[in-house]
């Protein structure tokens, strides 16, 4: 495409951001000195957007695809279980069938091992402690006590592996096939409401409170503001709560009843969570209303059981507000809700 | 839980990232997320926009978060999920400011997302782009799909059924001239692409 190979690949590096500044610098310096070189450039991008369009193009007629098989599973009947393994990629999905059934196969050996000996018990007279039949110890890599995360690749963020164009991202390597097989598979056993309160602390995670430690800095006790607010900053929600607790929850103190609010909610205490987002709400003018009706439906469905009327009569307030800012999230969990408890 | 979902994101994201293979069916994982399509519809819808804006916006989002981790642009500072989002966000604005509308400030948080905007091709240059495509047929249209893929030769020549990687190689150089000649020859074409060069002069 150019008389000069060398030049050519040079600028598909500069293209792709992998050339060394060095390189780029001279470049450059090259490209503004020569008319000849600044148009290589020119066109060796065009190609490269247009090979970009390529795939944007492709894209866009796989995801018309998927939208039509989406519509098309909500027409059919799921089965329920296969419902949340469906939508995990086949590792993870199968590190929890893998776990599932070593408790399952742990459960059935501890429930024969006691049974034969409360059999044993009853036929032969009360034998010496030394002559009861223990149960097997178990070896620290018996795969009964493989935890789920243990079976999966650490979650933890990837490292940046420096400026090599494609491919940032250090994380395991990935096989070719490994989305493509979603097969259902029955899921784990799970308590319903387990999966409520999933449900819930994944819509906290999406639509997560706008607050700023920074926002409650200042004023009167400037100290105590500022240790909560960089506690909030570094998420350290024990220590806010700490800070906190004793705040007189009064509509005077709403900033920081709210920041105490989310801050038992981050620490998964539900439980103190909802009566202070039920005065927030009380307080609330029409700004933070919504907000707080949203995060106080997410607290009744952590307690689903106790709180299924205030979670229904709240959601139904909520979705006869076509404008209401949360009413897709709303339906969304509603729609979640509903598969995981009928 | 939460970490299984993490991990899951980010075992998505690297197969975008290496674009191979394992590329389609990790992008219809992103596709096909729980809660990734609520949460932007939520947020246009909270922004101006309608659930049609929002579907527009989810896809054009789902476009740029796999050219931005196909072209490094991701580095894992924020969860992919997290980046995705930011990613829609910027779109939802820049569409805005393209119609004049007026963004509240706090709508829009950069963070890693600012980087995101070099990706963006004019839309009149795509346009231009997608006529130029129109003309080089399918087969053509294929390889350099490929290519961009960072697929090798070798992998190209199988595809493709090709004798070897130096008749992939051959293909795809024609394919990239025929594209060239069919702008050269057209200095009004070439005039309107060169707006979105990557050397300003």
């Amino acid at each position: 495409m150019t008389d000069d190979p060398a030049l050519f690949e040079i600028i598909e590096q500069y293209l792709k951001g992998a050339l060394s500044p060095e390189d780029t610098r001279r470049l450059e310096a090259r490209a503004a000195a020569d008319p000849v070189v600044a148009a290589q450039i020119d066109r060796q991008k065009l190609e490269r957007d247009a090979m970009e369009v390529i795939l944007e193009n492709d894209l866009r007629r796989e995801m018309s695809q998927w939208s039509a098989e989406r519509k098309q599973s909500l027409l059919s009947p799921v089965p329920r279980t296969a419902a949340k393994e469906r939508r995990l990629p086949p590792a993870i999905a199968g590190a929890r069938r893998q776990t599932f059934r070593w408790a399952v196969a742990a459960g059935v050996a501890l429930l024969s091992v006691f049974g034969l000996w409360r059999l044993t018990d009853r036929i032969r007279p009360a034998p010496s402690v030394a002559a009861v039949p223990r149960p097997p110890a178990v070896r620290p890599d018996t795969p009964a006590s493989v935890s789920v995360e243990q079976t999966i690749p650490d979650a933890k963020r990837p490292a940046v592996a420096g400026n090599q164009g494609a491919g940032h991202v250090a994380l395991p390597e990935v096989p070719a096939d490994h989305f493509r097989k979603m097969t259902p598979e029955p899921s784990p056993v799970v308590s319903p409401n387990d999966r409520l309160v999933d449900i819930a602390e994944t819509a906290y995670q999406n639509n997560p409170p706008d607050l700023e430690g920074g926002g409650v800095r200042g004023g009167e006790n400037a100290a105590a503001r500022s240790a909560v607010g960089s506690a909030w900053d570094r998420k350290d929600y024990r220590a806010v709560i700490a800070e906190l607790k004793n705040t007189p929850v009064d509509a005077g103190h709403f900033s920081l009843v709210e920041m105490l609010a989310h801050a038992y909610f981050q620490s998964k205490q539900y439980a103190r969570a909802t009566p202070l987002f039920e005065q927030l709400l009380g307080w609330s003018g029409s700004k933070s209303r919504e907000k707080m009706q949203w995060y106080l439906l997410l607290c009744y469905l952590t307690d689903h059981e106790r709180r299924q009327k205030d979670f229904d009569a709240l959601a139904r307030q909520i979705i006869a507000e076509p404008r209401h800012g949360y009413n897709l999230e709303c339906r969304n969990i509603l729609e979640q809700t509903n598969q995981k408890t009928k | 839980m939460e970490s299984q979902k993490l991990s899951a994101d980010y075992e998505a994201a690297r197969a975008i990232a290496d674009g191979g293979d394992a590329r389609k069916d990790a992008l219809k994982y992103f596709f096909n997320h729980p809660t990734l399509k609520t949460t932007v519809l939520a947020y246009v819808q909270r922004n101006g926009g309608d659930l049609k804006d929002g579907e527009d916006i989810f896809q054009d989002a789902l476009i740029y978060f796999d050219r931005a981790l196909r072209t490094g642009q991701f580095e894992g500072k924020s969860a992919p999920a997290t980046f995705f989002i930011g990613v829609a966000k910027w779109r939802w604005i820049s569409s805005r400011r393209k119609n004049r509308r007026t963004i509240p400030p706090e709508a829009f948080a950069g963070e890693e997302t600012d980087s995101v905007e070099v990706l963006a091709i004019e839309h009149e240059r795509r346009e231009l782009i997608d006529t130029v495509l129109s003309k080089l047929g399918d087969r053509c249209r294929e390889i350099l799909g490929w290519y961009k893929l960072s697929y090798s030769m070798e992998e190209i020549a199988e595809k493709m059924g090709l004798s070897g990687p130096e008749m992939a190689k051959k293909n795809a150089y024609e394919c990239r001239k025929k594209f060239r000649d069919y702008v050269v020859a057209r200095p009004e074409y070439a005039a309107a692409l060169r707006a979105g060069s990557a050397f300003l002069h």
